[in-house]
């Protein structure tokens, strides 16, 4: 047995595969490349493989996870080269790392996240002005809750956005509004770049035009002491 | 026209399940269009899902990329949150390959698998700014082909599609391809000028056509004339080009075990409806059920052996990755070497965590030692087709299989464990009375029974569930119900009523066909000619995905027919005479009329008819008319555990 953690990429229209179709294009890989992957027990065995953190559908991603586990030792280089063949368009291996077997999961590892965003404002905001828009940020992060709905198919749900909130920072020239979003993630909330975007617009009376806004998730990460750490370089707790 | 990835990505923003319009599955193929002769669009009329699960998609595509002078590209029915944003933004449907509009194809060829997806054909054309006529189109325009089973009555769409195509795409297709690229302009004579949506593509269309016609198995709808009676029958159809020939006849693989097949198919990124590799063992079948087309359109039986069969399997896990095998046909456990090769592959395969599934078992075929190897662990259900309710009903439509059957296999699933049993039924066939109704309904409950039996003596842990589903018979061309009516909705609803009453049993799910469906399936299936203008009229009002519940508006179809004045119940409820031109006539599947009209007399005479790898030859006319035979490897043709005279 042997365990390795993989980084990988999204992008272009493979963004618009769900997380379930992405596992399961991860599987047929690996069967193509012949690797010995580890089956679970039961009557549905399925591969040992474990994901990161939930790409949201749409959004493409640069930095994101996978641990693999095989049922006999394989050199970590052999496992990327063997996957890079078989990654359909869009889909990038950029490295594996052997990991030992009692590594917790990166679900349990991975708490924060990075996005970028390009956006633009509705011209009915009537934002004139770079001081304006630093103003209505300001001002609805003066709030101590960001209330929102999320809706779901099964009763919609009100979470706090801003308890998500790491940082924000937005920059707006002309109408043109670009930069970073750094959000938590935990066990019980993990906020949605365009749950924060809602907020801005209700607390903060920034109107987006939402069919030109781009998001992509630059990078997943460990959140320690203030540093943010890559989960291929923060293997134990 | 090309769809930048800019456009497209705003596109899949605004829809459900973006993933049906990407493209770049892997083993896709993208070609360079300018080194190319002849570019063809496989154009599917429904959703991405339903299309990608086709075996001749996959077959075809196949085929046609191998060569260096053509390419395939794929296209479906847009669903309709795409089409109105299509429409919304003015732009064409495109090809998931390249991203062209459907109109930059030579030729635009849709497969007909079912009589309510015609509608999306005629909207795909529009939508890929193609006239819909066929005689409206100009050399500009891309020639429109259209084949599969529902080629075999295909004049309801004779106004939409240029020729037709009869019988197995990989015998024929090239050969219209090659026609198509003697009559393409050639780049070197457009003076330079890069081709525009109005550049012709073709010297002369007619020319094309003629030359079309000429391919065995191709039909030219425009060049045959229909004639009526007074009373709205068919007097005579006749063709009114000296090349167009008088009988058009099917096209048929002789060799199926030396026949292309696909061993680097498509994997889409998305769940398709089949997501697994479908291995062909054969094609073709003699069962000889009287209500079934595929039994007489796809004769004789060619099997594949399993050496080939084998091989396949490896290149395709290798090329796709699935972890299932899909055995296919139209009745897996009459492949002569089923055993040999289920086994074969299970010893390959299991210890990888690749299953192998039969879909299309019959009862009287059915091993309980088989199922159960293939199944291990993961009983998912099984389903029987029983189709009729008394052995007289079973004799009528020749569904050879016994009460008896049943009752062996249903037990012996039960006492391996299997919990869930599905059971499928035709209602409203030929001389069908009350006493069948209950026998269907006597079969069910004395299933559910055997279940609860295995479940006293412990053999099977979880709830008995035993799922009745009963479909409406629809007539179907070529069949030896061909001539049959189907019986009226309300008559067929109070059949409906009538088992829900009698299946009312908390081990028994009933599920039925909505009759209104089913009546517009036969106006189509029986319809001529004279229905295009019909289709027309239902698109235009905003027909489309006909077979989806969710779409399907029978309203509208009532509403178009009564404007173009045409009554649908003479298409759907009328007793054909056995001497009235029909109007696929002209149109020979191999199967002789004679041999059809033979097993409509023994149907009332309830005579049963063998399958001739049974009891000799039936002389359905096939393999003498197509200058073909059986193709069947390994010597003991049934089952181990079944004898011989129980199997009819």
């Amino acid at each position: 047995m042997c365990r390795f953690r993989i980084e990988y990429s999204k992008e272009g229209a493979i963004a618009y595969i769900s997380h379930l179709d992405l596992s399961r294009m991860f599987e047929r890989a690996a069967r193509r490349a012949e690797l010995p992957v580890a089956l679970t027990q039961g009557y549905h065995p399925h591969y040992k493989m474990s994901f990161g953190s939930v790409l949201p559908v749409g959004i493409e991603g640069d930095q994101e996870y996978l641990d693999l586990e095989l049922n006999r030792p394989y050199p970590a280089h052999k496992v990327q080269e063997a996957l890079e063949k078989e990654m359909p368009e869009g889909l990038r291996i950029h490295r594996v790392k052997e990991i030992p077997l009692v590594a917790p999961a990166l679900m349990s590892l991975i708490n924060a996240a990075s996005y970028a965003v390009r956006t633009r404002v509705e011209p009915a905001a009537a934002i004139h002005t770079s001081a304006d828009f630093n103003q209505r940020i300001e001002r609805a992060l003066s709030r101590e809750t960001w209330p929102v709905m999320r809706i779901r198919k099964k009763g919609n749900q009100e979470i706090d956005a801003r308890s998500g909130l790491i940082s924000i920072n937005l920059e707006w020239r002309n109408g043109l509004v670009e930069g970073e979003i750094w959000l938590r993630i935990s066990s019980n909330l993990a906020v949605r770049p365009i749950e924060i975007l809602e907020a801005l617009e209700v607390f903060g009376g920034i109107n987006w035009l939402y069919e030109d806004t781009y998001l992509r998730r630059t990078g997943l990460f460990v959140l320690r002491e203030g540093n943010f750490l890559s989960p291929m370089e923060v293997i134990t707790r | 026209m090309q769809i930048s990835a800019l456009v497209l990505d705003k596109l899949l923003r605004s829809v459900k399940r973006p993933g049906r319009y990407t493209g770049g599955e892997l083993n896709s193929i993208l070609k360079d269009w300018s080194s190319i002769k002849v570019r063809m669009a496989f154009a599917f009329p429904d959703v991405y899902e339903v299309g990608m699960s086709h075996l001749g998609l996959r077959i075809l595509y196949g085929l046609v990329n191998q060569h260096q002078e053509f390419l395939m590209e794929r296209v479906f029915a847009p669903w309709p949150d795409m089409e109105a944003e299509l429409r919304r933004q003015e732009f064409p449907l495109f090809s998931l390959e390249s991203r062209r509009s459907l109109r930059d194809f030579e030729v635009v060829g849709f497969t007909l698998q079912y009589e309510m997806s015609y509608t999306n054909l005629i909207n795909m054309l529009d939508l890929g700014q193609i006239p819909i006529k066929s005689h409206e189109r100009t050399a500009a325009d891309p020639l429109v082909l259209a084949g599969g089973p529902g080629a075999f009555n295909p004049e309801p769409l004779a106004d939409f599609i240029d020729a037709f195509v009869l019988g197995e795409g990989e015998e024929v297709l090239l050969e219209v391809l090659e026609v198509v690229g003697r009559h393409c302009q050639k780049v070197e004579e457009m003076n330079g000028e890069p081709p525009t949506s109005s550049t012709a593509k073709f010297y002369n269309r007619l020319d094309l056509l003629r030359d079309l016609a000429q391919i065995p198995g191709v039909y030219v709808p425009s060049f045959y004339q229909v004639s009526y009676g007074h009373n709205g029958t068919i007097e005579q159809i006749i063709p009114i080009e000296t090349v167009a020939p008088l009988r058009v006849v099917r096209r048929v693989v002789a060799d199926l075990d030396r026949a292309f097949f696909p061993v680097k198919p498509i994997v889409p990124n998305i769940e398709v409806v089949h997501d697994r590799i479908m291995l062909e063992v054969f094609r073709g079948c003699q069962r000889g059920c009287r209500f079934c087309q595929a039994g007489m359109i796809y004769r004789p039986t060619r099997e594949r052996s399993v050496e080939t069969l084998h091989k396949q399997t490896r290149e395709l896990i290798q090329h796709t990755g699935y972890d299932e095998i899909s055995l296919t046909s139209l009745s897996t456990g009459d492949y002569g070497e089923i055993q040999k090769l289920v086994r074969l592959l299970l010893e390959e395969y299991q210890e990888r965590g690749i299953a192998v599934s039969l879909p299309s078992l019959r009862i009287d075929t059915f091993s309980v030692d088989l199922a159960q190897e293939v199944q291990k662990g993961r009983k998912t259900g099984l389903t029987f087709a029983p189709e009729a309710g008394t052995q007289r009903l079973r004799d009528v439509i020749n569904k050879g299989v016994t009460e008896e059957n049943l009752f062996t296999a249903a037990r012996a699933a039960f006492m391996a464990g299997w919990s869930s049993i599905k059971l499928y039924f035709m209602i409203g066939l030929p001389t069908e009375e009350s006493q069948d109704l209950d026998g269907l309904i006597f079969l069910a409950r004395k299933v559910a029974d055997l279940g609860t039996e295995a479940a006293r003596s412990g053999r099977v842990k979880k709830r008995i569930q035993v799922t009745v589903s009963v479909s409406n018979f629809v007539p179907k061309a070529h069949t030896p119900f061909q001539w049959e009516g189907q019986e009226p909705q309300s008559a067929l609803k109070v059949k409906q009523d009538y088992l829900r009453q009698g299946l009312r049993d908390k081990r028994i799910t009933y599920n039925w066909h909505d009759t209104k469906l089913s009546f517009w399936e036969a106006v189509l299936a029986r319809g001529d000619r004279r229905l295009g203008s019909a289709l027309e009229k239902a698109w235009r009002k905003g027909c489309r995905f006909d077979g989806w519940n969710e779409y399907f508006q029978p309203e509208k179809w009532q509403e178009a027919m009564e404007e173009v004045g045409l009554d649908p119940s003479f298409y759907a409820h009328r007793q054909i005479s056995l001497t009235e031109v029909l109007p696929w006539d002209h149109l020979d599947s191999g199967v002789a009329r004679d041999f059809l009209m033979a097993e409509y007399q023994a149907a009332h005479d309830g005579v049963t008819t063998e399958d001739c790898r049974l009891g000799g030859c039936t002389a359905c006319g096939v393999c003498t008319s197509l200058g073909l035979d059986l193709v069947l490897f390994g010597g003991e043709r049934m089952g181990e555990n079944v004898p011989l005279s129980d199997r009819i």
